[in-house]
């Protein structure tokens, strides 16, 4: 029984980490083959790798945190925008570093969701509709401070922590385990996992679906404004944009939070998963940018690969229907066999 | 002994509250068209006050159509996908592919009969690619729509290049005027009546309604899905055409944003991007009209152009939350 | 539940005061429509007739917040003018619809900061509306005939000096390096792919200096080069390796820029866009991993990103970013007021070339090399620190000159050189 249960451990860790091994070997040999290098070959590469997988890890957690729920906030990228604005200036003007900007901007895009969420729960109207409303104000709201400048930290004393391998690192660890604690083990997590399942069973069974998911909402701040404190670390600054362009960052991390998804039933941890789809997806991009492959077509061997991963997941089930009608039609056909042999 | 009841029965009538009243308001038949119209008469009034009589004139009114007229077109047509519960947003990266391929038929041919063709035949093409991908492999449309508008956009951008792709101004601008006007009040009309009155409008807005249902009723979800889809693309088509009417030349941007314009305005206009029975074919250019309305009178009240998003967004979502029938619990559907 | 209700009307309400507050105190950068001020500032104002202005803006940044601060606080109060600004036109139906909004709300002018390849149809539109029209851009085949068509409503273009931003590329490399030695360049060309005017021109005077230098030949154009919308190698007869990298702030691109500096070949880094405060990370990161130095070169605008490269130093003790072309907003947005200003005044003729058609009129850019020059700079281009002051404007003017002409207008703007601005604000 324990050596079953081992073997089913080791299978369960192995198609975990299946993907990104993968696609870290694919890479590599085409790498090597097109431009005659490694996907990461030294340590600017594994600056960009880590800084990049920081914030793909928060956002595609953060997506993921409503979407699960039934609801896409469409207004996380300019959450992003404004807790890393807002927050990066305090900092700056407190002289509080590198640390103190991540905590600001956390901090911020923390009551940002909140903003949202309260709003949600009062108004009810359809996630994605309020989505909408908030990214016009919060873009508007960024846009409209600092004379338009958004932040600036290169070269601002106590930054160059945002660009260290091992406090990205560490960061990563610290939000894995937070998310791993609060979505598996926590009463929140247990709470939310029934309203995932059925809002209304939920509410009827006397869970406050209305805190869970402000809570929800509030999480998702936190974590975008972490992702946004990252991808302004390497931009040196972020600038506010206008028009629903801050979607961007938002449809641009759905991959790594569906892969996230499909690996976690592996290892019956979504939090686990997106770090491994995470990894995928920014092992792919990093390897792609060693291509010299431009944006454009960047994004569509990208989507393509989402799309081709979409069709496997919306039809898994038919190949595994499949698959099982095969071996029963070669069993009988084996049976058939063995009775007229005997 | 009489009195004593028929006070009791006094004290039994419920006695309505304004929101009550409201609410029943809200279920009223009329009330998506009435209340959308409402509010776009409302701000036009208010604006042609505060702008001591400038905005309710010819010019301003003609001008409020024209600029509606290609987020309206493609609002009517995706209204068509919202009814049955799917969400495109990639419309708008659709309408600029398929404007990409007419005027690069025009450039070979010459000939604007052959661009308007091709235009709305790819149009048609493009969106029955995303149908496709819904209906033979049973992917989410916005999943499908997210891919859609990085693919279509990137291919605009290899097509395109840095010079815009251009018509002969002139003759746009001959076509601009009774052309735009006749296409579009012929596809309105021709939705408005599919949808309202014939059988393929109910069988859409059943399935929105509830897939389960309408199925077991025998009602084919995926042909009507492939319907709707048609309706979308030719209504992208048109847009298209109207786009390339409009400007007279085509750049690697058109179109990009667009769908998020498109789904704001549907819903502006009292449609649920959820869909289901209540939905209607005329919300999305009511909604056009709308922020059209909201961007041009604001900034003819000299309100800055940073400022208008903002003050936009507040009275969208007012306006959605005034329109919209409160949920005993949270409005939730996995759609992605 | 209805409490909850008023709860969220309320709520939304609070956002809308919080929006108003923003913007009260963000009144000073606010890129909208203001009437002349009033009070001392009015008083300078001599009794000119009242302009609108429309201002079509491709980007907001801030240069575009600087164009405000000009237009609204230091030209409107004493022309008389009002200035409406656009949002963020990133395609010609945008733009359009700006046009429209603007003749409903009473301008009498356009200054297109938008893209210049359509100039028939935004001219043609003002037309239709009674408005004036000018354009960031020079003349070119794409609008070569709107300036033969005699329009009566078009002003013509302005533009960066693209010779003289040639000799500033040319001049620096020549200068800090030595052509007998093997030197590779990667030149970032942003925009110009999607027609971007400026970033196409500081590309093509990137080419044209590093060809200059070597005497070399390219094998494909230098346009094809420059508007390439994916990386291109600009293979020559001398081996230099020259890669041309389009693209400036969608996601991706930096990686691409730090793995094509991580391949070792290159030693300077050409930027187009403005560019100069993002990559300073991915270069020091690779300076490091490589320990190889790396030239930044590229184009600014007066801020604290150029502020931030030139105060840097890497690990060689070189300023992150090496020369910078800058350009002064208050001069570009004199020229461009200047010609509208002319139309509207009835002095037309002043836009007007010897052949009657419109005229072009350019800008010298100003080349930075260090932070004390940078620092000599401060506050340049600020209120109350205009390179183009009333005087500089008013030389522009026809109505305060009898008999201007265009070309005398383009002596006098060749005329704010970097000296002459420092002598006048010191």
């Amino acid at each position: 029984m324990d050596k079953k249960r081992q073997n089913g451990r080791a299978k369960s860790l192995l198609q975990t980490i299946a993907l990104p091994v993968i696609v870290w070997a694919v890479m590599e040999i085409i790498v090597r083959a097109g431009a005659g290098t490694s996907v990461l070959t030294n340590s600017a590469d594994l600056k960009t790798f880590f800084r990049n997988l920081i914030s793909t890890i928060a956002f595609a957690l953060a997506i993921s945190t409503n979407l699960n729920c039934g609801r896409m906030d469409l207004s996380l990228g300019s959450q992003m925008y404004a807790g890393t604005i807002f927050g990066g200036n305090l900092a700056l003007a407190m002289g509080w570093g590198g640390l103190g900007m991540l905590l600001c901007s956390m901090v911020i895009g923390g009551l940002c969701g909140l903003v949202t969420g309260i709003l949600f729960i009062n108004m009810r109207i359809l996630p994605m509709v309020l989505g909408i409303g908030m990214t016009l104000i919060f873009e508007c709201i960024c846009f409209m401070i600092n004379r338009q400048q958004g932040v600036t930290i290169y070269g601002r004393p106590g930054m160059e922590l945002l660009s260290n391998v091992n406090f990205i690192i560490f960061v990563v660890l610290l939000l894995v385990l937070a998310a791993t604690y609060l979505f598996q083990f926590s009463r929140f997590g247990y709470r939310y996992r029934a309203i995932q399942g059925s809002q209304k069973l939920a509410a009827d069974s006397g869970i406050n679906i209305y805190s869970n998911c402000i809570l929800c909402y509030l999480l998702s701040g936190i974590l975008v404004a972490c992702a946004g404190v990252f991808i302004t670390a390497f931009n040196g600054s972020l600038s506010p944009v206008l028009g629903m362009s801050s979607n961007t960052y938002v449809f641009s991390n759905m991959f790594p939070m569906a892969l996230g998804a499909w690996i976690g039933s592996f290892c019956h941890n979504r939090q686990i998963g997106i770090v491994m789809g995470s990894v995928s997806v920014t092992l792919l991009s990093v390897s792609l940018s060693k291509l010299g492959l431009g944006i454009s077509t960047q994004n569509v061997i990208v989507y393509s690969l989402f799309l081709l991963f979409t069709i496997y997941s919306a039809n898994k089930d038919k190949f595994s229907y499949r698959k099982a009608r095969a071996a029963r039609a070669a069993l009988a056909a084996q049976t058939r066999a063995e009775r007229r042999l005997a | 002994m009489e009195q004593i009841s028929q006070q009791a029965i006094v004290k039994d009538i419920p006695r309505l509250g304004l929101m009550d009243r409201i609410d029943i308001m809200k279920n009223k038949r009329g009330f998506p068209l009435v209340f959308p119209l409402s509010m776009l008469a409302l701000l036009a009034v208010i604006f042609h006050i505060l702008t001591g009589g400038e905005f309710l004139t010819l010019n301003v009114l003609k001008g409020v159509f024209n600029q509606s007229l290609i987020v309206g077109t493609m609002a009517i047509a995706v209204s068509f996908i919202y009814t049955t519960g799917n969400i495109d947003f990639s419309v708008g990266n659709v309408m600029g592919l398929a404007a990409v391929f007419g005027v690069m038929a025009y450039q070979v041919t010459e000939n604007m009969a052959i661009m308007i063709l091709v235009t709305f035949l790819s149009g048609m093409a493009l969106m029955m690619c995303n149908c496709a991908l819904g209906v033979i492999f049973h992917i989410k449309s916005a999943r499908v729509a997210v891919v859609a508008m990085s693919v279509y956009s990137a291919f605009t951008v290899f097509l395109v290049g840095a010079e815009p792709l251009k018509v002969d101004y002139k003759i746009c601008k001959v076509l601009e005027g009774n052309f735009r006007y006749i296409a579009f009040i012929l596809y309105f009309a021709g939705c408005i009546l599919m949808y309202h009155k014939t059988a393929i409008g109910r069988k859409l807005r059943f399935i929105g309604g509830n897939a389960v249902c309408a199925k077991q009723t025998g009602i084919n979800e995926n042909e009507s899905i492939v319907t709707a889809f048609i309706f979308a693309g030719i209504g992208v088509g048109l847009a298209g055409v109207l786009q390339i009417l409009r400007t007279g030349s085509i750049a690697q941007g058109v179109g990009t944003g667009m769908g998020m314009d498109v789904m704001l305005a549907t819903v502006l206009g009292g449609m649920s991007i959820f869909g289901g029975a209540k939905s209607n074919a005329y919300a999305g250019f009511i909604g056009a009209v709308t922020v059209t309305v909201l961007n041009r009178g604001l900034l003819m009240l000299g309100v800055s152009s940073t400022l208008i998003q903002g003050a936009r967004a507040i009275i969208f979502l007012l306006l959605v939350f005034m329109n919209s029938e409160r949920q005993s619990t949270l409005p939730s559907r996995q759609q992605f | 539940m209805k409490a909850k209700r008023w709860v969220s009307y309320i709520l939304t309400a609070a956002m809308s005061v919080s929006l108003a507050a923003c913007s009260s105190s963000g009144e000073a950068s606010d890129s909208g429509s203001t009437t002349a001020q009033t009070g001392e500032a009015v008083s300078s104002s001599e009794n000119h007739e009242t302009f609108k202005i429309a201002v079509l803006e491709l980007q907001l940044n801030d240069e575009s917040t600087n164009r405000a601060e000009y237009f609204n606080d230091y030209i409107g109060p004493k022309y008389n003018c009002e200035f409406m600004f656009s949002e963020a036109c990133d395609d010609l139906d945008s733009a359009m619809t700006f046009i429209e909004n603007a003749a409903s709300s009473g301008c009498d002018a356009v200054i297109n900061y938008y893209s210049g390849g359509n100039t028939e149809q935004l001219v043609q539109l003002c037309q239709e509306y009674g408005m004036y029209y000018v354009e960031n851009a020079g003349r070119s085949d794409t609008n070569d005939a709107c300036y033969q068509a005699g329009y009566d409503n078009f002003g013509g273009g302005f533009q960066a000096d693209q010779v003289d931003t040639g000799r500033l590329f040319r001049e620096y490399l020549l200068e800090t390096m030595d052509p007998s030695k093997e030197h590779n360049f990667i030149i970032a060309t942003g925009g110009a792919y999607q027609g971007n005017v400026l970033q196409t021109e500081i590309s093509t005077n990137m080419l044209e200096a590093i060809q200059e230098l070597y005497g070399l030949t390219y094998e494909s154009t230098l346009e094809e080069l420059v508007t390439s919308a994916s990386p291109i190698e600009a293979v020559n007869d001398k081996g230099i390796a020259i890669y041309c990298y389009p693209g400036g702030s969608a996601s991706g691109w930096l990686e691409g820029i730090s793995a094509a500096l991580q391949t070792g070949k290159y030693d300077y880094l050409l930027l187009a866009p403005q560019a100069l405060g993002n990559v300073g990370t991915a270069v020091s990161e690779v300076e490091e991993a490589l320990d190889k130095d790396i030239t930044v070169i590229g184009f600014g605008a007066l801020g604290d990103a150029l502020n931030n490269a030139f105060n840097t130093t890497d690990k060689f003790g070189n300023t992150t970013v090496s020369m910078s072309t800058i350009k002064f907003t208050s001069l570009v947005s004199a020229m461009a007021f200047s010609k509208v200003y002319n139309m509207l005044t009835g002095y037309s003729e002043v836009t007007k070339a010897d052949n009657g058609e419109p005229a072009v009129l350019t800008f010298r850019m100003e080349a930075v090399t260090s932070a004390d020059q940078l620092a000599e700079m401060s506050g340049w281009d600020t209120d109350g620190k205009w390179v183009a002051d009333y005087d500089v404007v008013d030389s522009f003017l026809g109505m305060y000159n009898e008999g201007l002409t265009a070309e005398q207008v383009q002596e006098r703007i060749n005329a704010v050189t970097y000296e002459s601005i420092k002598e006048r604000l010191e």
